[in-house]
């Protein structure tokens, strides 16, 4: 017991083979953002395997929480910062924040993660996400904050929803990187793409202000007449 | 029909919703309740596209003299004898069967295992000749039961996705009683697990008929063995090409249920799926939809407040941006490297290898020998031939293999004793066919005489 315990804290593990094989990587893609399922099988299970000593590896040299998280029956690691402070990441090249059409976007999509609950594979094709911009409750307020204009006749011309494929592509492509989503064969304007269980570290992020959000919004809009007065 | 055609004439063949094709189904209802003739007039097609026209809110009435001329191609014609009327093809009454069957599949209710064993069902006592086995399971006969089942598995992945788009549609509704979802759910849900008992018979019965047909296959095989004996060679051959056309039936059988099979097993995944969520769901249903209640204000409070700038949207100056572990990695290209002096490359030297070297020069100087050894002899012959003696060429080859023990020696100079006599007029060959062997019997020649 007591070498297991030594092991632990040790750092051992990082000279076993397997470990010292794929470490690299693994690391890589954490510190990257990554959440891993177990789609990255090797990594995954290197996580899984080793899970204590990683935890102890990333909370006493980087000041980081590795999370084994799980959601609708998956899981998934990926790195976080432990409540008080931004870890050893405190130079902003080394953490991100998420814009705000990033928020958005991932907050629409968490909508559409939940709306298909049945669906075993959460494929999302561009055909629905224009028809959410176009024709869903929301409509006016999705036109007017992508086009800059509300349009009932969605004449919106190719230059228009050029500006809008760019944007909803980029926050795709971060997506994809840090394993919310995954792209799928490219197709000519948004490539098709399946939306993870992963995605749900989203809401994660927003616990406080989801768990009690009448209250969050009267925070908000204290501080905003603070900010007036 | 070549498939450009179909590109061309794909309106007239399927006439879209107020070109015709809601006009088409709106008369063959009439006509079916009996409202309308078989043959109708002009007069009854105009009613109908105005009564369309109200029933789908539209703001104007299609003109019949705008579609008639794609309608007449296919899908209405002009009565012979009765100018003024005009009736359905029986096209395009097909073409509605066929969708109305598409909707409400004739299969939808009964059973798989029922269609699979009114065609799969193999009786060994009634197969005894090969005729009987093609009478009941040939390619031709089957064709149609395969259809029967193919249409059946499609019928019922219809059915499933249909069941798997209300089960989400009914998690969309915002209804509070739990009680009444769940309800909703398992009734859904009944679809399923009735679907997933039908599959499993379905896959027995299967596997029972395959192994019966492999009986019938082995025991044609088995005739085979029993003519073995027999002289009767058509009754022979008989027996192996029954067997052949047994096997067959059974590779085209077993390729058809490979088919099935991955239809199969695809529902049955879609079937699992759903009810792990469905156990899932009822766990935690009232925390999730809850949960999803409150992404959604999140969400719809995100888009009220949010405004737009060319870069992306910008919110709320307040509102709480959250930020990730994120290291951007930092691969640097160099393209210009200076590289440090090279190290010049250390020469090698391989010693030489005395026993090789000796070896080569063993085998060069033997085959000196041996050229010089064979044109000794050719001038002894040239010798022997201008002192006019005949020279017999196996006769001399014999004597040059015990002479010098080499048989290589012995046939280069006969190649060359002959190859002289064709070069050399005054040498005369004269040739009898009759084969004499050497000495060492690993060549035969013809009697050769060489005279001068």
């Amino acid at each position: 017991m007591e070498d297991k315990n030594n092991d632990i804290t040790s750092y051992g593990f990082l000279f076993e083979e397997r470990v010292e094989k794929h470490f690299a990587d693994v690391n890589f893609m954490l510190l990257s953002g990554k959440h891993i399922d177990e789609k990255y099988y090797t990594a995954f299970s290197l996580l899984e395997d080793n899970a204590e000593q990683f935890t102890r590896f990333y909370k006493n040299l980087y000041n980081l929480n590795l999370v084994a998280d799980r959601f609708d029956g998956r899981s998934y690691f990926y790195l976080d910062f432990f409540d008080t402070a931004k870890g050893k990441f405190t130079d902003s090249s080394r953490h991100k924040e998420l814009t705000e059409t990033q928020t958005l976007v991932g907050l629409m999509l968490l909508d559409i993660y939940y709306k298909r609950f049945f669906d075993e594979h959460k494929i999302v094709r561009w055909a629905e996400l224009r028809n959410i911009i176009l024709e869903s409750e929301q409509q006016d307020a999705y036109k007017r904050i992508l086009f800059s204009e509300v349009r009932a006749s969605n004449t919106y011309d190719a230059r228009e929803w050029g500006n809008v494929h760019k944007k909803i592509n980029s926050v795709i492509d971060l997506f994809d990187k840090i394993g919310w989503v995954e792209k799928q064969t490219p197709s000519e304007d948004v490539p098709d793409f399946e939306i993870k269980p992963a995605i749900n570290r989203l809401a994660k992020i927003y616990e406080r202000e989801l768990t009690d959000f009448e209250a969050f919004i009267l925070e908000l809009k204290k501080e905003d007449n603070d900010d007036i007065s | 029909m070549s498939s450009e055609a179909l590109y061309n004439q794909y309106n007239l063949l399927l006439p879209s919703q107020f070109d015709g094709g809601y006009l088409i189904i709106a008369l063959d209802e009439k006509i079916e309740a009996g409202d309308l003739d078989e043959q109708f007039t002009l007069k009854e097609i105009e009613e109908t596209l105005t009564e369309i026209s109200h029933r789908f809110e539209q703001p104007s009435v299609r003109q019949w003299h705008h579609i008639k001329d794609n309608l007449f191609h296919y899908i209405i014609k002009n009565h012979l004898d009765e100018p003024g009327k005009y009736f359905l093809t029986d096209y395009a009454k097909s073409l509605l069967d066929m969708m109305r069957n598409k909707l409400n599949s004739p299969y939808k209710n009964q059973p798989l295992k029922k269609s699979f064993e009114e065609f799969f069902t193999l009786r060994i006592e009634e197969i005894k000749e090969i005729e009987d086995l093609e009478r009941k399971f040939g390619r031709m006969v089957m064709s149609f039961p395969k259809k029967i089942i193919t249409d059946h598995l499609e019928g019922l992945d219809d059915e499933l996705r249909e069941a798997y788009i209300k089960l989400n549609e009914l998690l969309g509704n915002e209804i509070q009683e739990a009680v009444a979802l769940v309800k909703a759910f398992a009734l859904t849900f009944r679809k399923f697990g009735e679907r997933a008992e039908d599959i499993t018979e379905v896959v027995r019965s299967k596997d029972k008929f395959l192994r019966e047909l492999q009986m019938v296959v082995d025991h044609f095989f088995a005739a085979i063995d029993h003519t073995k004996l027999s002289t009767d060679e058509v009754l022979k051959n008989k027996k192996v090409e029954d067997w052949k056309r047994s096997s067959e039936i059974y590779k085209d059988i077993e390729k058809f249920f490979t088919v099935v099979d991955h239809k199969i097993n695809a529902s049955r995944r879609q079937i699992y799926n759903a009810s792990e969520k469905l156990s899932e769901l009822q766990e935690y249903f009232s925390t999730r939809a809850n949960y999803r209640l409150q992404i959604q204000k999140l969400l719809g409070y995100v888009l009220q407040t949010a405004k737009y700038s060319a870069n992306g949207i910008v919110l709320e100056k307040n509102f709480p941006l959250k930020s990730l572990v994120y290291e951007q990695s930092k691969m640097f290209y160099l393209k210009h490297h200076e590289f440090t002096k090279q190290q010049p490359n250390a020469l090698i030297i391989i010693p030489s290898d005395v026993a090789y070297e000796r070896e080569e020069q063993d085998k060069i100087e033997h085959e000196i020998n041996r050229q010089q050894t064979i044109n000794e002899w050719v001038n002894k012959v040239k010798q022997q031939l201008s002192e006019r003696k005949n020279i017999v060429l196996d006769e001399l080859m014999n004597t040059i293999f015990t002479e010098e023990q080499d048989f290589s020696i012995a046939y280069g100079v006969a190649s060359e004793v002959v190859a002289l006599a064709s070069e050399n007029p005054d040498i005369n060959i004269e040739i009898k066919q009759q084969l004499t062997a050497t000495q060492q019997n690993e060549l035969a020649l013809w009697k050769i005489k060489i005279t001068t």
